[in-house]
This record gives C-alpha cells, sequence and structure tokens, in this order.
C-alpha cells in the first residue's frame, strides 16, 4: 500500500513538489518558533543559574532594561556611587556583594567597542565556573587584564603579553561630558574635584592611554563573558574616570527565601533600585512569550493555507485518477482499500512536507536566531533554537493531523467510484 | 469582457477546487491587513491614550517606567507610593507650567468591574485642556467628578448623593460630569486629592505626578533636572514622548519578525495557486490544443490562464479584507489578553489604503503565481495537445 501510494505521489514530480513547498515553508517556521520558544528559556535559566545570583542592585531607570545590560556585559548609561556598596555590605541577608563597573570602549577603527568589566575580588565567589585556560586565576597587580576567550583570539594575546588601551574617553579627562551632566550637578562636583589628581598623574606620553599586561585567558564558558577584558576594579574606575562609580551590585544572599525582606531594605538605598531576577525572568519570558504567540498565530494561518492547497492537489489527483479507481473498484478493491490508498498518500505527502520542513528549520535556524537575537529583550549568548525531541514530534504530529484532515474528502471521493465506469472508461 | 467571462466559467467549472485556492488567498489576505491594521492602530493608539493624558513628564515611584506609564494611563492600584514633600522639589524646576499630584487606586468592585478613584487638585484642569465639564470640578470634601462611562453606568447625575462603590460606608455628591473624551478618563471617578488620601489612609502620599512643559523641546534638560535634585533619588521620572518612541521602536523591530512570518502564509498560498493553475492546465491541455488550432495565438492562451488566476486571487482578496474586517473584534480582545501593553483605541483599524496595499499583494501573488502554469500552457503546440490523452505535465 505504502509504496503504491508512493508511486502515484513519484508519477508527478511537479505537482507533489509544489504542495510539498507550502507545507513544508509553514511547518519549519512552526518547528524554529517552538524551538526558540524551549530554547529560549533555557538559556535564561541557565545563564542565570550559573551567575549564582539572586538580585541585582541597578541604578534608577528602567530594572529590567538595567539588569539585562548587565548580564550581557553592556554599559549603563547611569551609575551607583561606591556608598551603595558598602550599605549592600552592611546588610544581614547578605552574602556576597560584588560590585561590577562595566564600560564600553569604543574603538572606531574597528567599529566596535570593547567591553571592559572592572570587577574585585567578591567576584570570584560568584563566578565558581571562572577558569583560566592559561596563565594567572587572579590579577596580580593593578595593570594586569585578564582575557576572556573570544576576546583573546581577537587580540591575539596570550598571557605575559603587553596589551595597549588607547585613552577612549579623552573629554572626560577634562572637564563636564554629557554624561557627566547626566548624573546631575551635585554628582558632577564630586566627579571633578576626584578627577584632578588623576588627570595630573597621568599626562604625559603623546598617545594616552594605559598599558596591561595580560595576566590570564579564561576558559570558553559560551556566556557574554568570553568577549570582556576584565581589569580591577580600581583600574577600571581610574581609567574610564569613574572615580568610586559603580554600574551595579550583584548581590548573593546567604538563603534566597530571604529575598523579600532584602529586597525592602535595599529599595531605601538613595539613587539605587533592586532587581530580583526571578521576577526579571518573568517579565522576559512574557514580553517574548507575546511575540512569539502573535507570530504562532501567523505561523498557524501558513500551516492552514498549505493544507488547503494540499486539499486541493489530492482533489484533482482524485478527479484525475477517476478511471484509475474504477478499474481498482473492479478487480476487487474494496471501498475502504481505495479511501486507505488516498489517505496514506495525503499522510505520506504531509510526513514528507513536515520533514523537510524540519530539516529547513534545522538549515535556517541559524539564520533565524541570529535575526531574532537582535530583537529579544535579553538574548543569552547560547543557541536559542534547540531543535529537541518533543519539537520533532509536535511538528510531524501536526503534519499528520493536516494531512489526514486534507486527506478525507478526496479520499472519500475516490472510493466513491463505481467499477462499472471502468469498463465505459476503457472503451 | 469576453476574456473575463470565459475565464470565469472555467473556474464555475470546479467550484470546489477555485473555492479552496480563493480561500487559501483569503487566508494570507486576512493575516496580511490584519497584522498591517494592527501595527498601524497599536502606534497610533499608544500616541493618543499619552495626547490625552495631557502630560509631557511622568514621576512615579521607582521601578519599570514601563509598568509606571500603563497603571498612570488605565488606572490601576499603585504598589508604591510617593511622600508630598517631593512636590516642592519638582515645583522649583524650571521650564514647568504644570504640576498635577494624583492619587490614584482601584477597587473591585463587582465581578470584572474595577472602579478606579484617582485623587487630584485643580492643577489636573491646566493638563487636560479638551475637558468638557457638566457642573463643577470638586473643590469641597467628598465632591466627585465623574467620568462619562461611569456615570452612564451608575445613572449618576450632578447635585445626587451616592455611596461610593466599594467603600461602601462613604458617601459624596457628584459635583460634576465629564463628558465622554473616548479615553481611560471615561472610566475614573475624581475627587479632592486630600479626599482620596484619606478614604485609602495614605495621608501625605501619592501615587504619581504629572508634569506638562512650558515648551515639550525642552524636555530632556527638565528630566535632568528632575533627576539631580535631591528628591531625584526616589524618583524615576519618565519622560512620556522617549517612553512612547521606545514602545514603537519595541513593536517596529517585532515587525520585521511578524512580517516575515506572514511571508511564509503568503508564499504557501502561492504555491497553491500555482499548483491547482498547474492542474488545471494538464486537464485542459487537449482543450487548449483545440484552441490553438482554431486560431487563437500563444498570447491569447498565456492571457486567458493569467486572468483566471487574477481572479481567483481577486476574489480571495477580497474575501480576506472582508474577513479581517468581520474578525476584528475577535482578533482584538485576543491581542489585548496577549500583549503586555495595549493601548484602549481600537488596535485593528480598518483603512482604505491598507485595504488597497492587501489587494495590491494579492494580485501581485496572482501574477506570480499565474506566469509559470500560463507560460507553460502557451508553450503547448497544438498537435501534441490534441493527441495527449490526459495529462502532458
Amino acid at each position: 500500500m505504502l509504496r503504491l501510494a508512493l508511486r502515484n505521489l513519484v508519477r508527478r514530480p511537479v505537482r507533489t513538489g509544489l504542495a510539498l513547498l507550502g507545507l513544508a515553508m509553514a511547518v519549519a517556521v512552526l518547528a524554529c518558533l517552538s524551538a526558540f520558544g524551549t530554547g529560549y528559556r533555557r538559556a535564561l535559566h541557565q545563564e542565570i543559574d550559573r551567575m549564582g545570583v539572586q538580585l541585582m542592585l541597578v541604578p534608577i531607570g528602567c530594572p529590567y532594561d538595567a539588569a539585562a545590560r548587565v548580564l550581557k556585559g553592556n554599559a549603563l548609561e547611569h551609575s551607583l556611587p561606591q556608598s551603595a556598596l558598602a550599605a549592600v555590605r552592611d546588610d544581614s541577608a547578605v552574602a556576597v556583594a560584588a560590585p561590577l563597573l562595566i564600560v564600553a570602549a569604543p574603538r572606531p577603527a574597528e567599529k566596535r567597542a570593547d567591553l571592559w568589566v572592572g570587577l574585585d575580588a567578591s567576584a570570584r565567589e560568584l563566578k565558581p565556573w571562572w577558569r583560566v585556560q592559561a596563565g594567572a586565576a587572579w590579577f596580580p597587580d593593578a595593570n594586569s587584564v585578564i582575557l576572556g576567550a573570544e576576546a583573546a583570539i581577537v587580540e591575539m594575546r596570550a598571557p605575559g603579553d603587553k596589551l595597549f588601551c588607547p585613552e577612549v574617553f579623552p573629554e572626560l579627562r577634562s572637564g563636564v561630558s554629557a554624561e557627566h551632566r547626566a548624573l546631575g550637578p551635585g554628582i558632577q562636583e564630586r566627579r571633578r574635584s576626584a578627577e584632578t589628581p588623576l588627570r595630573d598623574s597621568e599626562i604625559g606620553p603623546p598617545e594616552m592611554g594605559r598599558t596591561f599586561r595580560v595576566a590570564g585567558v579564561l576558559e570558553r564558558s559560551g556566556t557574554s563573558d568570553d568577549n570582556l577584558f576584565f581589569v580591577p576594579l580600581a583600574t577600571a574606575q581610574e581609567m574610564f574616570h569613574q572615580p568610586s562609580r559603580l554600574t551595579a551590585i550583584a548581590i548573593r544572599l546567604r538563603d534566597p527565601t530571604l529575598a523579600p525582606e532584602a529586597t525592602e531594605r535595599l529599595q531605601a538605598i538613595p539613587g539605587a533600585q533592586v532587581v530580583t531576577l526571578t521576577e526579571m525572568i518573568g517579565t522576559f519570558l512574557n514580553l517574548v512569550g507575546s511575540v512569539r504567540t502573535l507570530v504562532q498565530a501567523i505561523a498557524s494561518l501558513a500551516i492552514a493555507v498549505s493544507g488547503l492547497g494540499l486539499f486541493n492537489t489530492l482533489l484533482a489527483t482524485v478527479l484525475n485518477r477517476a478511471a484509475e479507481f474504477a478499474v481498482l473498484r473492479a478487480v476487487g478493491a474494496s471501498r475502504a482499500q481505495v479511501f486507505v490508498l488516498i489517505t496514506v498518500e495525503s499522510l505520506l505527502l504531509a510526513g514528507v512536507g513536515s520533514g523537510l520542513g524540519l530539516a529547513l528549520a534545522l538549515g535556517t535556524g541559524g539564520l533565524l536566531e541570529s535575526a531574532v537575537k537582535r530583537f529579544v529583550p535579553f538574548a543569552p549568548l547560547e543557541s536559542l533554537v534547540a531543535l529537541t525531541w518533543p519539537v520533532v514530534f509536535q511538528c510531524l504530529a501536526l503534519g499528520a493531523v493536516v494531512g489526514l484532515a486534507a486527506g478525507l474528502y478526496p479520499a472519500w471521493q475516490a472510493s466513491r467510484a463505481q467499477p462499472a465506469t471502468a469498463l465505459k472508461l476503457t472503451t | 469582457m469576453t476574456w473575463l467571462r470565459l475565464a470565469f466559467k472555467e473556474w464555475r467549472r470546479r467550484p470546489v477546487r477555485t473555492g479552496v485556492t480563493a480561500a487559501g488567498v483569503a487566508i494570507a489576505v486576512a493575516a496580511l491587513f490584519s497584522l498591517l491594521a494592527f501595527l498601524r492602530g497599536y502606534g497610533q493608539g499608544v500616541r493618543r491614550e499619552v495626547e490625552r493624558l495631557g502630560a509631557h513628564v511622568l514621576v512615579a515611584p521607582k521601578g519599570c517606567p514601563y509598568d509606571a506609564a500603563s497603571l498612570a494611563l488605565h488606572g490601576a492600584s499603585w504598589p508604591c507610593y510617593l511622600k508630598m514633600r517631593f512636590l516642592d522639589e519638582i515645583r522649583v524646576a524650571p521650564g514647568i507650567a504644570a504640576v498635577a499630584p494624583v492619587f490614584m487606586s482601584a477597587l473591585h468592585t463587582s465581578a470584572g468591574h474595577q472602579t478606579v478613584y484617582v485623587g487630584v487638585d485643580t492643577n489636573l484642569l491646566l493638563l487636560k485642556k479638551t475637558w468638557m465639564i457638566d457642573g463643577a470640578f470638586p473643590l469641597q470634601r467628598d465632591e466627585l467628578l465623574v467620568g462619562a462611562a461611569v456615570a452612564r453606568r451608575l445613572g449618576w447625575r450632578v447635585g445626587e448623593r451616592v455611596s461610593l462603590p466599594g467603600l461602601a460606608t462613604n458617601t459624596a455628591t457628584v459635583r460634576g460630569l465629564l463628558r465622554p473624551t473616548h479615553g481611560a478618563d471615561d472610566e475614573f471617578i475624581f475627587l479632592r486629592l486630600a479626599d482620596a488620601q484619606r478614604l485609602f489612609r495614605h495621608p501625605d502620599e501619592m501615587t504619581h505626578v504629572l508634569i506638562r512643559l512650558h515648551d515639550p523641546n525642552q524636555m530632556d534638560r527638565v528630566v535632568m533636572q528632575l533627576r539631580g535634585c535631591d528628591a531625584g533619588m526616589y524618583l524615576s521620572v519618565i519622560p512620556l514622548a522617549h517612553l512612547l518612541r521606545s514602545i514603537q521602536t519595541l513593536v517596529n523591530s517585532t515587525r520585521v519578525l511578524l512580517a516575515c512570518v506572514a511571508l511564509v502564509a503568503w508564499l504557501a498560498a502561492g504555491a497553491g495557486v500555482s499548483n491547482t493553475l498547474l492542474m488545471a492546465v494538464a486537464e485542459r491541455a487537449r482543450e487548449i490544443g483545440v484552441m490553438r488550432a482554431l486560431g487563437a495565438a500563444r498570447g491569447d492562451i498565456f492571457r486567458l490562464l493569467w486572468v483566471e488566476t487574477l481572479q481567483v486571487c481577486l476574489a480571495g482578496g477580497v474575501a480576506g479584507v472582508l474577513l479581517a474586517f468581520a474578525g476584528a473584534h475577535t482578533v482584538e480582545t485576543w491581542l489585548r489578553t496577549h500583549l503586555p501593553f495595549a493601548p484602549s483605541d481600537a488596535l485593528v483599524q480598518w483603512h482604505w489604503g491598507l485595504a488597497a496595499a492587501c489587494l495590491g499583494c494579492a494580485v501581485a501573488l496572482g501574477s506570480a503565481a499565474g506566469f509559470v502554469p500560463a507560460w507553460r500552457a502557451a508553450q503547448l503546440s497544438p498537435r501534441e495537445a490534441m493527441r495527449s490523452p490526459e495529462n502532458v505535465l
């Protein structure tokens, strides 16, 4: 039966191909979507778990936006005063509080920005997976840098090599910049006075900047850390002229269940707000979910359209082959057998279509991923499109349902062929 | 005309097939139309809603500005409160035309209905220039200004003594009725700020502050000033125009994704049309052969088949647009439950330009899908075609 159905389909390659094309594309989109959903959720949880952080203290602004930027290693527009760190560490529920200063250093020549992250020793406790591939595991002195795996390749540096970082914000060295103004007059005053000694000590060589010695290179972690330049916190504050400013404070609690009370206390720190990471995941998933639902709705319409195409193809085939069915019936095939033959044909068509669609999804998944990463608010660096077995089965099952639905009426039509017509037609 | 009639007759010969093909096109067109209408309606709705609020800057407790804006626009209970003393610092900032403190709280009174109480003072009138009030603005203790929708629902009249929904032990006098604004204000009950603070037991607190500027172009400067002041450490200062822009950016960025998926639906529909037509050509090979033998030129055959395709696609397109129009309400309800920030205006709006564009797309689809089958039919040599028993393709 299967072979017969297959041979019938191969008989009209163009027709079969066109019917398959529509279905394959629709299934591919749906598969990518489902895969994306699962992949995104998994990658997000994984990234958060890996950080071992329950709360994050960020400057006032949209907390979700801020937390997402920090997680991805992006620079923030606003910053926290260092005094907030002491306040956080004083809190009884806080086990580890790691200050971070993340600055994007523009490299106009290469048309990209390097991300420099200032850390202090407490960060090591938050990053248990912090493993060096080569060199020292921590900064031996103020002028040492530890590179992410990707950054080391881009910069072509190994431990012991020298790395020169040019002065990136020359305008910050002398007077008021746009960012200063953004921070308000009070902060601006404080900042300017703190900067003065720095300026005196650093002006000298014609090309301003700072030379680092590469202390170590990190193992590839599959996260945003791979692209970062890590330096001691104080060095980062100095080289980017952000004395006693922090981008964020990552907080691990003694007990995760203490989060609500701790959040309330920490929220009182002026100029700062607390983001709970579990809450944040929820918001992201909601936001991404709503877009996904929208896309999914249109994708199901595409499946419906391709189902109609399938139906049409089968119906036309059945009409064309009326004589054939009449002969089949005349030589002893039962109605049920003819019905099953057409149903098998349609299922086969749908199955091959879905299979092609899945293959297409696998092929274009990477392309889709890079497109989607630009749109989602917080995209983990790991693969988002996870074509798991449940997704595959789901798509195949859907294809089968579409095939079955599209094949029923044509199969019924075919099974109605009268054996007597066979005699008429052959003459 | 003969061309059209001839093509039309052909489609009538196979009503099921034609119907199904047109239905495929209709679904694709309906999806596209709904999508475009939604993207348009969403952008407009958000903009109009912010315009109706009358404020340029929103000052709210710390938190996500999107949440805060949504609360302020649609009316809800706020999770945090601001101290009244911040108001003095806000007032002194330069470039500010009006500062209206608001205390907003929502009570669930009956199933599905929530009553939003908004405590305001006369400063609000400086922001809501378009308001038309029958009666007067509440100035005395226990006086109300009632939104049009609430007044209609509860049957309240000016001067009536009413008991407050959700706060049954309290009564108040309706001093004014707000004429319909077609916005969220219609659903609000306005009362004096002091009364609201007393009723909800938050003396000396407010939920947000609406600020109108002399010159909206000075926005950045004023926002910086507000963020820089001492109270700024406890506030989130939200420039609504920027918020609007970022929502727009968010929607725009999903647009590409949605368009790609819609394109797939179109390709599926196109493949369906093409396939149907190829089958039709195969079935009618003999007929086409007769036509050619009778003197029809290749161009004629091509034209005949092309007109057939266009007819089906156009019919499908019209049906699709009508379908989208008829289903707009359902689509909208569905969208509202799935979107994080939905303006209260109609999301899916009818627009002639969009309808025309969708029909244009349907015609383009028909032309593209019909090209190969029509060309193939035109290439048939009359002799071969007449000889072919059933099928040459």
